[in-house]
């Protein structure tokens, strides 16, 4: 099973996220409460993907999103986010991002952009 | 005896609801106008509902509001804010050509602005309910044109008839093309609704 990345300031999303890719069969999960944070346990634990919040302390989600890939070119993130406007989607897919998922995140959705980007 | 989530997980949790909630009525107000809005993070914390008052600048400046009442799971107000540029600039979005004065706007444009409370409304309760799989209903909007003080005193001082304390979720946003146009987006639930929020998250709040 993929290793996953779990990017987000608040403790009770991360653990909304935690308990729906446990439900679906991800236990090998790791988590960073801010873009600085994140990028240190990338390098340490190299998930195969990155769920990346945008609105964090220290670094925000498009910063550490072109910190991620200026370290690893082929690194999978995508974006979750509650702010959708077509232009902050843009700028995401534009910057690298592989997906962008605006909350509430149906659970199973969720799951399927996530093994689709596994498998991509 | 007012409860301080600030920190904390639960904090975390009702943060997380108001940035949803807030982000998908902006959202729907971008699609609905084809224009983008920066919005600021939003400020959330729980007060007496008399506070509102104090914490928010320019009592005295004009504003169109619309008030929604929310019932169901979750019970409170639904109050977006539109500064004069912003109203006009949306009427003028949605075709119906220049406001005017706005103080005495034509019905065709006032049912436009309420139209625009409706849908940021009716998607930022989608998005709420959705994530937490709550029931939520909302009253026909109602809409005014006066100083801030004046739109905001109906609805805010109907809480001081149950519980004062309220959650209040502010996000103050612009358009991204002009920021003088402006608007300040308001969602209050009472404490009863904050307290069922807590029940239903308390697996995720460990």
């Amino acid at each position: 099973m993929a290793k996953i990345l779990i990017v987000d300031d608040a403790v009770f999303m991360r653990n909304v996220i935690r308990n729906i890719l446990q439900n679906a069969g991800y236990t090998d999960l790791v988590e960073a409460e801010d873009g600085v944070v994140a990028i240190e346990k990338y390098k340490a634990d190299r998930p195969d993907l990155v769920l990346l919040d945008i609105t964090m302390p220290r670094m925000d989600g498009y910063q550490t999103l072109k910190e991620l890939l200026n370290y690893d070119s082929d690194a999978k993130v995508i974006m979750c986010t509650a702010v959708g406007q077509q232009r902050n989607i843009a700028a995401m897919i534009e910057a690298g991002a592989c997906e962008y998922i605006v909350k509430p995140f149906n659970a199973s959705k969720m799951i399927l952009t996530i093994e689709r980007q596994l498998e991509a | 005896m007012r409860r301080d989530y600030d920190g904390g997980t639960i904090g975390d949790m009702l943060r997380e609801i108001g940035n949803i909630g807030c982000g998908n009525a902006l959202n729907a107000l971008s699609s609905l106008t084809d224009e983008s809005y920066e919005i600021k993070i939003p400020e959330i914390e729980l007060i007496d509902c008399a506070e509102v008052f104090t914490r928010l600048d320019g009592i005295e400046q004009m504003y169109v509001s619309i008030v929604i009442n929310m019932m169901g799971d979750i019970n409170g107000k639904y109050v977006l804010l539109l500064n004069p540029p912003l109203a006009c600039s949306l009427i003028k979005a949605l075709g119906l050509g220049d406001a005017g004065d706005i103080s005495d706007i034509p019905a065709e444009s006032k049912s436009a602005i309420l139209e625009v409370g409706n849908i940021s409304c009716g998607s930022c309760i989608t998005a709420v309910s959705t994530f937490t799989g709550m029931d939520m209903n909302v009253t026909i909007p109602s809409s005014a044109v006066d100083m801030l003080g004046s739109v905001l005193s109906q609805p805010i001082l109907q809480f001081a008839e149950s519980d004062p304390d309220i959650l209040y979720i502010r996000c103050d946003f612009s358009m991204a093309s002009d920021p003088a146009k402006s608007g300040i987006m308001l969602v209050l639930p009472e404490m009863a609704s904050v307290d069922r929020l807590i029940e239903r998250f308390g697996a995720f709040l460990k």
